[in-house]
């Protein structure tokens, strides 16, 4: 796979280094020297300095016959212009855009450039770390679906199939003591064990209340 | 404690990448085992089954050693690079010497040793003894050696074995190869040998034809076409049969080969850009400008010289004997069309001196070819010029100097030094080699010749290098054909990688 990456901050460098040993041909371009020579003597991938929007420099760097563009700089202007210029006049296969700032999500949609947010991921992992004890989101499907990991706090043991049944979701797996299964139906889930499930996220609040939540008897 | 952990750390990481270099090279066996069985010529059947046998089990008992190198997924440093690249070359040559010592061919171990290391740095001289009734598996093998030795065997080992390329560029670099295809190195070494391959086919095809066209038999004319390509493409110079290129009494053999071993002396880069339809960069390029104006010049003085002396009569024969020969020397082949002593005896001083001067330039950086390389005679002489012009110009006009090489690069000084380092490590080397010739009672000016042979990987000889000369420079042949073709950074890094791992075990 052919990958330009645009910016070699420290989300930047660590993804050319990590792609380059992956096998991938990596070019990477900053306006700043010293953030390319970050990336070591030995990085297996070419490096290009200049202004990231620069035609020649695109060119020089692949842009022709590149699979990925990755605009990950953290300067959202740029990146915006980085991807409409792989989108409307190189038309590269797939644009991925960094957001620096969450409230200009709406900008890069209104311009159909898909895009990652790392400051809301992180955000979202740290709120969720502090507000729901015992459940961590997985992955978030569409808008209203999403993959949770609990942990069963809740002395009864009760099967599957009655979770399932009663909050509306798909058990995934089950960790007993960092032991992961695919649960058949009628398995029980004892106190202490880890569930994977998707679940909707109207049905999420009931099913955390009632499992994950310390019962006092 | 830390820093011993870290040594043996070192080794682990070594001698995992140097495994799989040996594997590589060992599975490339087979091709000669299955020509000897194809052939029924059972001997040297035998001879590689043993030696495939040896190199698998070193090469997967090292890969086995430093297993924990994939499990951890280390950073490769440059040292690690540097030794990889230049011990595996050592122990290459141990292992690929050993069917030369069992067919019988040669007088000794080192005799062995010798030729293989010829075949490697695509230098051509050859020690072996009685090469016209060698069997065609062994000469099969020692064209297959210059032709993997002139793209490299780690370039071999990154295309085909190496699934992780984390330490790639960094093994790359230390087999003396620069240039950047594509961005992964793994994708450069793929170019480089689908580059030889289209040439291997469309060579070995033309010399099939014209071999059969000058009366050899089909089968003879195809080993013989593929040998011959092998080893012009990879400006080798080994020929099967002793009289090299004179036993094929042929015009348009000789053509063709100064045809391929012209083409196998431009840089990989260049072939890659006028195959991906960059035309002008063969006319803008420093390299093929500098080797362009040196073999105009050295070709025209020696025609001038020997049409002067009057030893070859009309044009044809001037262009081949005189031409062939300087073009042979430039681009570091070493095919000779006329005899090792004729040199001596009819070329005169001046004949010789040229020569010398053309095998110690060579031929293009990043290619097969040996010598100080075009791309460093361009820089330095560009960088002559650059500053006789900051001396004329006024002391407030700040100038860049820029020069072509694939893409427009600036003459920065840490390159200029990179290059005159270079060039001065190949003078050092040619200087200890005629040192030595001459001690051990050559004349000065055929110890001259035979060392900027050596130096260059060229492999003309001029009639020192035999059987019987003494040991001590067979020995500093070897060392200088090694250094030459890895341009002495990736062997200095070896030698100070060992020094210091023995005043650590000292120490403690």
């Amino acid at each position: 796979m052919y990958i330009i990456i645009v910016g070699c901050g420290r989300l930047g460098s660590t993804l050319a280094k990590e792609l380059s040993i992956g096998g991938h041909d990596i070019s990477v371009i900053d306006h700043d020297g010293e953030k390319l020579s970050v990336l070591g003597s030995g990085f297996n991938g070419s490096r290009f300095k200049g202004v990231e929007y620069d035609n020649d420099r695109l060119l020089k760097a692949g842009i022709k016959q590149a699979d990925y563009i990755l605009a990950v700089t953290s300067d959202d202007n740029l990146n915006i212009t980085v991807s409409l210029i792989a989108k409307k006049i190189y038309n590269v296969p797939r644009i991925i855009a960094r957001v620096g700032d969450p409230s200009r999500k709406y900008i890069y949609d209104m311009l159909d450039i898909e895009t990652i947010c790392p400051t809301q991921l992180g955000v979202e992992i740290l709120k969720r770390k502090i507000s729901e004890k015992n459940v961590e989101v997985l992955a978030i499907i569409g808008k209203d679906t999403e993959i949770i990991e609990l942990t069963v706090k809740k002395h009864k043991p009760c099967t599957v199939k009655s979770i399932e049944e009663k909050y509306n979701c798909i058990l995934s797996g089950l960790m007993v003591e960092n032991r992961f299964t695919f649960p058949p139906k009628d398995a029980l889930v004892p106190y202490g064990a880890k569930i994977i499930c998707t679940i909707l996220k109207k049905d999420r609040a009931k099913l955390i209340t009632s499992l994950a939540k310390e019962t006092v008897l | 404690m830390n820093t011993f952990n870290g040594r043996f750390y070192s080794i682990f990481i070594i001698s995992y990448y140097i495994g799989y270099v040996i594997l590589g090279i060992a599975l490339l066996m087979v091709l000669p085992i299955l020509i000897a069985a194809a052939l029924q010529e059972w001997n040297p059947f035998w001879d590689f089954v043993i030696t495939m046998a040896i190199s698998v089990i070193l090469g997967i008992s090292l890969i086995l050693i430093g297993k924990e190198t994939r499990l951890n997924k280390t950073m490769v440093q440059w040292k690690h690079g540097f030794v990889v690249a230049s011990l595996s070359w050592i122990i290459l040559m141990f292992l690929c010497a050993i069917p030369y010592l069992l067919s019988g061919h040669v007088n000794s171990i080192l005799d062995a040793c010798f030729d293989v290391m010829s075949g490697f740095t695509t230098t051509g001289l050859v020690l072996t003894q009685d090469l016209d009734h060698i069997s065609l598996s062994l000469n099969l093998w020692r064209h297959m050696l210059t032709f993997i030795g002139g793209q490299g065997m780690i370039v071999l080992a990154l295309t085909f074995l190496l699934k992780d390329t984390g330490g790639a560029y960094i093994f790359y670099v230390g087999e003396a190869k620069d240039i950047d295809l594509v961005p992964n190195v793994k994708g450069t070494a793929q170019i480089i040998w689908k580059i030889s391959m289209v040439y291997l086919f469309i060579g070995t095809a033309a010399f099939w034809f014209i071999g059969m066209s000058i009366g050899l038999a089909p089968l003879s004319a195809f080993f013989n076409g593929l040998f011959i390509f092998a080893s012009s493409w990879s400006t080798g110079g080994f020929a099967p049969y002793t009289q090299n290129m004179m036993y094929y009494h042929s015009f348009s053999y000789e053509t063709l080969t100064l045809i391929f071993f012209i083409l196998g002396s431009l840089n990989f880069g260049l072939h890659y850009a006028i195959l991906s339809g960059n035309r002008k960069e063969l006319v803008k390029n420093i390299e093929t400008q500098s080797f362009f104006i040196t073999t105009f010049l050295t070709s025209a003085m020696a025609v001038l010289w020997l049409s002067r002396t009057g030893v070859y009569a009309d044009a044809v024969v001037m262009f081949r004997r005189v031409v062939y020969n300087v073009l042979s020397a430039h681009t570091t082949t070493g095919f000779g069309s006329v005899y090792a002593r004729q040199f001596a005896l009819e070329w005169g001083d001046f004949g010789i001196l040229i020569l010398i001067i053309a095998m110690l330039i060579g031929g293009s950086a990043c290619s097969t070819a040996g010598g100080f390389k075009g791309l460093r005679i361009g820089i330095l002489f560009k960088s002559i010029l650059a500053d006789v012009k900051r001396l004329l110009s006024s002391e407030r006009n700040v100038k860049v100097f820029r020069f072509h090489h694939i893409k427009d690069q600036i003459l920065a000084d840490s390159l200029v030094k990179a290059s005159a380092l270079i060039v001065i490590c190949y003078l050092i080397t040619f200087a200890l080699g005629t040192l030595i010739g001459t001690f051990c009672g050559y004349p000065l000016a055929s110890a001259a010749f035979e060392s900027a042979s050596i130096t260059g990987n060229v492999g003309l000889s001029i009639g020192v290098t035999t059987a019987d000369m003494p040991a001590v420079m067979k020995i500093y042949d070897i060392i200088a054909m090694y250094l030459g073709r890895l341009e002495f950074l990736s062997v200095f890094a070896l030698i100070g990688f060992i020094i210091g791992g023995i005043k650590k075990c000292w120490t403690n």
